[in-house]
């Protein structure tokens, strides 16, 4: 109890004392995790759609993989792509290792399938009749493929929010891909896994309840942007 | 013509949803579908809407063959519309429903704001032009599909049920609003109901469909009628408070249950009432109420307790012509009624 | 119903059989650093140990920071560690009862063969930071608050380089703590903190083909002890201000009446006896002797 005082007073005093240091953890973890998002939604959302629009022989497959996907654990993720873009890897001569782009490229690979599985079921739950409507209404298959993406657009961002809170949340491919270089890489989980090991827990529970203040403050950001009639929609 | 349809089929699984050797409608007509649920009208709408495939045979749309897969699909569908039976509205406004067809072909915002206006009123539904789609009733959601389906001006709009779980004041105002499109607009309109009503008020055409076959590519004659008494092979229905029909049995059914009874109008033969025997098998007798010559065929209402029609090629009602109000005899084929 | 009966059978089981080893009460809970038990040397001791004393000494490796706040917390029994000062303090604050010196490893100074800052040879440590920070090369810094991290604190103090101080306030039981680090000014195109353990920072330094300071022992094992070895080199060695003595530190029991003190004492006794320095000094890693024994004389082993 006195560790979570300590740490919210804690958190208090450095967010408004403005800590540099503190705004650039966060300011890293917001740009990696938004462009992973970003770059994971041009992959997820096509893929997801694609899936659940079309049959092709081997769709159940392809479902439970992606579904075998999410349980797919950081480290490994983290593991693969140190092989490939290590100094002695394929792509070592890119100079990925320990930069952003490195943790971009795992988060990605860790959210394209929380991304697509939850696009499939948004889409999939929308009725049958918006794709014959749009047709019937003169719509080609694009624009029709995107009257059903307006309609399952609460899944949709759902999906997004889910998948940004994933890669914000996790640790493993920060630090294993990243390397927590402080300025550079050094993201709100590693630097709490730091603190955990420098035995400075407050100011890793501290850091935890900033985090955890941005993910509300995205959330509601989204909410706001959605409408306000829309929430009882979702 | 605007759809010849020759040997189609739609094969679902086992069953044959449609098989349909002939069918040829003309533009510009009100064409209504009848038949019992199940019988494959839907289908044939969704066909003829070029949303759905044909597993075989082929459909030449304004003589031209249709074929399923291309560009060219996309060039038809923008002329043909359906209004479904249960439609369904996009998320959003109203309007921005009504909107969207006339978006996707590219009319200036002016036009469009106007197009949108004229046709919620004349479905009635101009107050609701900034309502919630989704929060409509389902009156109100077939009156807006309807407005979206006649905002893009199609050459030909389908609708399937427009007066289904409508209640009976907009039933009218959906009929009328059809009728007035195909007189002012010359759209062409092809419905399926349940209604024979409309249909007899409406239709020029009607297309009886009965598990997806045409049963009569004419007029109508649908009746409900219930089982009286069996005895071999011989069925006696009832109709109406008293008329009676004989027929051969053609399924297994019991006393006092209800079946509908479709006659073909061009089966039925007419003589003057003198000339017939009272107690002749279905002999009904009755008055001509009604005369149109339609082409080279003419059709007569006869009222026997309950309207039937009766179609007699010209040369032959020239023969021995009949007049309004005179009293004739009916007599129907045993084999020429159909059972459903 | 049979699958609970299954589940309770089965963890009655279990029960029974770590009933004797919780019975026994033989137990030692000791806080150490990752680098220590990554050395191996612990696999060495404990078993001889527990042969010598029947006492059986659980190991929680953490970054110094946090195996000294174990002992701070009361969370162990006794802290084996290598950052003399905070284990002084350690011992001042009351949480140690004494320390025992115990043996030492040295650090050195790691860079790529190729040596773009030309340090290679150099002994006195500190001058070589300063043509690490004149050059063009990355130096790569745990920044982890570890034993390491502190002695790498210590030699930029003793270069004549210009540093800045960074303070962060936080609070603890209520009070408002300002924890500091030091780090070269102006140095952020070339000195990168990480944060993390010392085999990760090696391997960082490798990928990056940069500098980094490291304990030999933890370096032994990247350089012989794997495949791929790392190509990083030893390139300053030897400097009096390199070495690195490791101590033992019972907890208090007036701090803590749960702690095992007797059995602590008895580990720093016997880590500190002719036996327990002998193991430590006749101890090789990948063939190379690692550790130093304080506590007696060599000629005496």
């Amino acid at each position: 109890m006195e560790l979570l005082l300590d740490s919210l007073y804690s958190a208090f005093l450095l967010f408004i004392s403005f800590d540099p240091e503190l705004f650039e953890i966060v300011g890293v973890s917001l740009t990696v995790s938004s462009l992973s998002t970003l770059v994971a939604s041009l992959i997820g959302l096509p893929c997801g759609f694609f899936i659940a629009f079309t049959t092709f022989p081997g769709k159940r497959f392809v479902i439970t993989v992606l579904n075998t996907l999410l349980a797919l654990p950081t480290v490994v993720i983290g593991l693969v792509v140190y092989s490939f873009i290590s100094r002695r890897g394929i792509f070592g001569p890119l100079e990925l290792l320990y930069t952003q782009k490195a943790i971009i490229i795992g988060q990605v690979i860790l959210i394209v399938p929380v991304i697509a599985t939850l696009t499939i079921a948004a889409i999939s739950r929308i009725d049958k009749r918006y794709r014959s409507t749009a047709l019937t209404l003169g719509a080609n298959e694009l624009q029709m493929a995107l009257v059903i993406f307006r309609e399952a657009k609460y899944g949709v961002i759902a999906a997004l929010i889910a998948a940004f809170g994933r890669a914000i949340a996790e640790v493993g491919i920060a630090m294993m891909l990243g390397g927590n270089a402080k300025g550079f890489t050094r993201t709100m989980t590693t630097a709490m896994a730091l603190e955990y090991d420098k035995g400075e827990f407050v100011l890793a529970v501290a850091l935890g309840c900033i985090l955890l203040a941005f993910a509300f403050f995205i959330n509601m950001l989204f909410h706001f942007f959605q409408g306000r009639t829309d929430i009882d929609a979702v | 013509m605007l759809y010849n349809i020759r040997n189609l089929k739609r094969v679902h699984g086992d069953s044959t949803i449609l098989d349909i050797d002939a069918l040829d409608l003309d533009s510009g007509r009100i064409c209504t579908l009848i038949g019992p649920n199940g019988a494959g009208k839907t289908t044939l709408l969704n066909i003829l809407a070029f949303l759905d495939m044909p597993t075989s045979g082929e459909i030449c749309f304004m003589d031209e063959p249709v074929r399923f897969n291309g560009t060219r699909l996309h060039q038809l569908r923008q002329k043909v519309t359906l209004v479904a039976q249960y439609p369904i509205l996009f998320t959003g406004s109203v309007r921005r429903n009504i909107e969207y067809g006339l978006k996707l072909r590219r009319l200036a915002v002016p036009e469009r704001r106007e197009m949108v206006e004229r046709v919620l009123d004349m479905v009635g539904m101009s107050r609701f032009i900034e309502a919630d789609a989704h929060k409509l009733s389902g009156g109100e959601t077939k009156r807006v599909a309807l407005a979206r389906a006649l905002a893009i001006e199609p050459q030909v709009l389908l609708c399937d049920e427009p007066t289904a779980n409508v209640d009976t004041e907009n039933q009218e105002i959906i009929l009328e609003i059809l009728k007035r499109c195909n007189r002012e607009q010359n759209v062409s309109l092809i419905f399926a109901t349940h209604y024979l009503s409309q249909s007899t008020r409406l239709a020029d055409t009607t297309i009886i469909l009965q598990n997806g076959r045409l049963t009569l590519n004419t007029r109508e004659n649908v009746f409900q009628a219930t089982l009286m008494e069996k005895y071999g092979e011989r069925r006696i229905y009832r109709l109406g408070s008293r008329l009676t029909l004989e027929v051969e049995a053609q399924r297994s059914a019991r006393c006092g249950q209800r079946c509908t009874v479709t006659i073909a109008p061009e089966k039925i033969s007419l003589h003057r009432a003198e000339t017939v025997d009272e107690k002749a098998a279905n002999c009904w007798f009755g008055t001509i109420k009604r005369l149109e010559k339609l082409n080279v065929d003419v059709k007569m209402t006869v009222d026997c307790g309950i309207e039937v029609q009766v179609l007699q090629p010209l040369s032959e009602y020239q023969g021995k012509p009949l007049f309004l109000g005179e009293k004739v005899a009916l007599t129907i084929a045993v084999d020429d009624v159909v059972l459903s | 119903m049979t699958v609970t009966k299954v589940i309770l059978a089965g963890m009655t089981v279990l029960l029974l059989a770590a009933g004797p080893a919780l019975a026994e009460d033989r137990v030692l809970t000791m806080s150490t650093t990752t680098s220590t038990q990554a050395s191996g040397l612990l696999d060495i001791l404990l078993p001889e140990f527990r042969k010598d004393t029947g006492i059986e000494i659980k190991v929680v490796a953490k970054g110094t920071g946090a195996a000294i706040r174990d002992g701070m917390d009361g969370n162990v029994d006794v802290i084996f560690v290598h950052a003399k000062g905070r284990e002084e303090k350690f011992v001042e604050e009351g949480y140690g009862t004494r320390r025992y010196a115990v043996m030492h490893n040295d650090f050195i100074i790691l860079g790529p063969p190729a040596d773009p800052a030309g340090i290679k040879g150099m002994e006195d440590a500190s001058a070589a930071l300063e043509k690490i920070a004149a050059g063009d090369a990355q130096f790569i810094s745990r920044g982890d608050d570890s034993g390491t991290h502190t002695k790498e604190q210590f030699l930029w103090k003793s270069t004549d380089l210009k540093l800045i101080q960074q303070t962060q306030t936080i609070v603890k039981k209520g009070q408002e703590v300002v924890v500091t680090s030091i780090t070269p000014a102006d140095s952020d195109d070339w000195y990168i903190s990480i944060g993390q353990g010392m085999g990760k920072t090696i391997t960082y330094t490798d990928e990056k083909e940069a500098y980094t300071l490291a304990d030999r022992g933890t370096f032994i094992k990247y350089k012989y002890g794997k495949t791929p070895a790392v190509d990083l080199e030893v390139l300053s060695e030897g400097d009096e201000a390199l070495s690195n003595p490791y101590g033992v530190i019972p907890v208090n029991p007036k701090k803590y009446p749960h702690v095992r003190y007797d059995m602590a004492r008895d580990f720093a006794e016997w880590i500190t006896s002719k036996r327990g320095q002998k193991l430590i000094n006749d101890y090789r890693l990948e063939g190379k002797q690692l550790f130093y024994a304080d506590a007696i004389d060599v000629d005496q082993l």
